[in-house]
């Protein structure tokens, strides 16, 4: 681990022990080091409520053109071009081709059939009063209703959804990506390569997703290979945080069931309860910027060409923000913290999130109020960036 | 390209040049003018693109969306001029558009 001689604070989020439990790292680093450098692979850590958000505001100093991820040396240009690594005013522009279509008012059209989605998929497990909620439940869901906006077929859903986990997956340590990584992303690219190429003459119109952005690529403002990073972007981001944040929301409840009594008592309230989660216990921990020109923050200087990490589950809990930032409060249903992250680069998506959260929640904690979970079984992704659970058995009790 | 003024609460006036299909928000929050937060990045989720745009003007902007009236009830210092910048697509019509802003973005429910 790399160390701040000057403050004893250290903290490498590509260690795997700190993964089960960050939290009391990070008030270290907002108490003493609010403005952390890792010496060990030089990088900057900004964990105040504050500074991310002017951060995340001054986009021209901390620019996305690098990629989100804190690693420095990652060539996101060899790749397939993908808006989240481009700056305004091109990400604006590209961004825009699918935001209409995820406006709060768009994506409700949408609740129905997730509700339907959950049901279907809890019901099976009922009689027998076990099952795993992120396997059989947290994983399936995101993967089935962002299909319907990119058109991947039932049958290659499975196939796609372990593409993003191994895409994400971090080994203990490791630093840049390895071939697990690289092999997932390029068999990403060979799928969406085909699958746009197979849905370009039959698609039309721009009512989903895949439709506008074949339509861009037909009106002459998208490459082909853009077609494909947008395929590769929004699998993982359409799957990997919803699917960590329902199991952080259902391992959160368990752990506080007073909070869990409150939402089963009042289902009005699992809105709120999401947006709890989202704050004190979001599914992206830190989001990467490259900064541009020298910028001082508090007092330490940021040079032009260093990556910065806005720990934003770190603002989430800062005190100087929220009172009692370290309790878990179901009602507070405070919808500023930036576990989208925040202003230009907000998360396009983040109104179906809330959305197959508070429908999955709402349907759990209806058909299975009652589950405990068995806490040897859990087990969690690793990667610096996502936060949550690959395994949530639990026992409850069976009913038809 | 269309020029919009922006015009903080205490008078500040910022005057831009926003490209046309932008919308007023990111108008704002390109340019970097404070008072202009748009912190959920234009998908009618937040209500810190909260200004005010006078009567006269406003035949020439879309009505009000069942989803920008639901977040409006939520934004502090909300008036009958009220709008969110963000459902605001910035077109050659709106040239010479003043944008006032509110004393501070932000909803009273969070």
């Amino acid at each position: 681990m790399a160390t701040s001689p000057e403050t004893g604070v250290h903290f490498d989020p590509y260690a795997h022990e700190v993964h089960d439990d960050p939290y009391p790292y990070y008030a270290k680093m907002r108490e003493q080091a609010p403005v952390y450098y890792n010496r060990k692979h030089g990088y900057w850590l900004l964990t105040k409520w504050d500074d991310c958000q002017a951060a995340f505001r001054d986009f021209r100093t901390f620019s996305s053109a690098a990629g989100p991820a804190l690693e420095a040396n990652q060539d996101v240009n060899a790749g397939y071009p993908m808006f989240i690594n481009m700056d305004p005013p091109q990400h604006t522009r590209i961004r825009k081709l699918i935001q209409a279509l995820m406006l709060p008012q768009r994506i409700a059209e949408l609740e129905p059939y997730i509700r339907e989605k959950a049901v279907s998929l809890l019901t099976p497990h009922l009689k027998s009063g076990r099952m795993d909620l992120t396997q059989d439940f947290a994983a399936l869901l995101p993967m089935d209703v962002i299909s319907t906006m990119i058109h991947v077929p039932v049958e290659d859903q499975n196939q796609v959804r372990q593409w993003a986990d191994d895409l994400i997956f971090r080994e203990d340590g490791q630093f840049g990506l390895n071939e697990r990584n690289i092999t997932a992303y390029l068999s990403m690219g060979s799928y969406f390569d085909k699958l746009a190429t197979e849905l370009s003459g039959k698609l039309a119109g721009d009512d989903d997703i895949f439709s506008a952005i074949l339509q861009a690529e037909r009106d002459g403002k998208l490459s082909h290979d853009d077609v494909i990073g947008f395929g590769i972007l929004l699998a993982i981001a359409g799957n990997e945080t919803t699917t960590k944040l329902i199991g952080n929301m259902c391992y959160r409840l368990w752990q506080h069931k007073d909070q869990r009594q409150l939402l089963i008592d009042d289902p009005q309230k699992i809105a709120n309860g999401v947006e709890e989660t989202l704050r004190f216990d979001g599914s992206t921990q830190m989001i990467g910027r490259q900064v541009m020109q020298d910028v001082e923050i508090r007092g330490n200087t940021i040079k032009a060409g260093e990556r910065v990490g806005l720990c934003i589950i770190s603002a989430s809990r800062d005190e100087d923000r929220y009172e009692n930032a370290e309790s878990y409060d179901v009602t507070r249903g405070a919808r500023d913290h930036m576990a989208f992250g925040s202003g230009v680069h907000s998360c396009v998506g983040s109104a179906l999130a809330r959305l197959e959260v508070r429908v999955c929640m709402e349907e759990l904690l209806r058909l299975i109020p009652d589950y405990e979970i068995d806490e040897a079984g859990l087990e969690r992704t690793h990667n610096p960036n996502v936060r949550g659970f690959t395994h949530v058995p639990v026992t409850f009790t069976p009913h038809s | 390209m269309t020029t919009i003024t922006y015009i903080e609460h205490d008078g500040a006036e910022h005057v831009v040049d926003v490209e046309d299909d932008m919308n007023l928000m990111e108008g704002a929050t390109l340019n970097l003018v404070p008072g202009v937060e748009g912190m959920c990045g234009g998908i009618c989720s937040c209500a810190t693109c909260h200004c005010y745009i006078s009567e006269e003007w406003e035949s020439r902007l879309p009505p009000i969306s069942v989803g920008e009236e639901t977040m409006l009830r939520t934004a502090r210092h909300r008036r009958t001029a009220s709008r969110l910048g963000c459902q605001i697509t910035v077109t050659p019509e709106l040239e010479g558009l003043r944008v006032d802003l509110p004393p501070e973005q932000g909803s009273d429910d969070a």
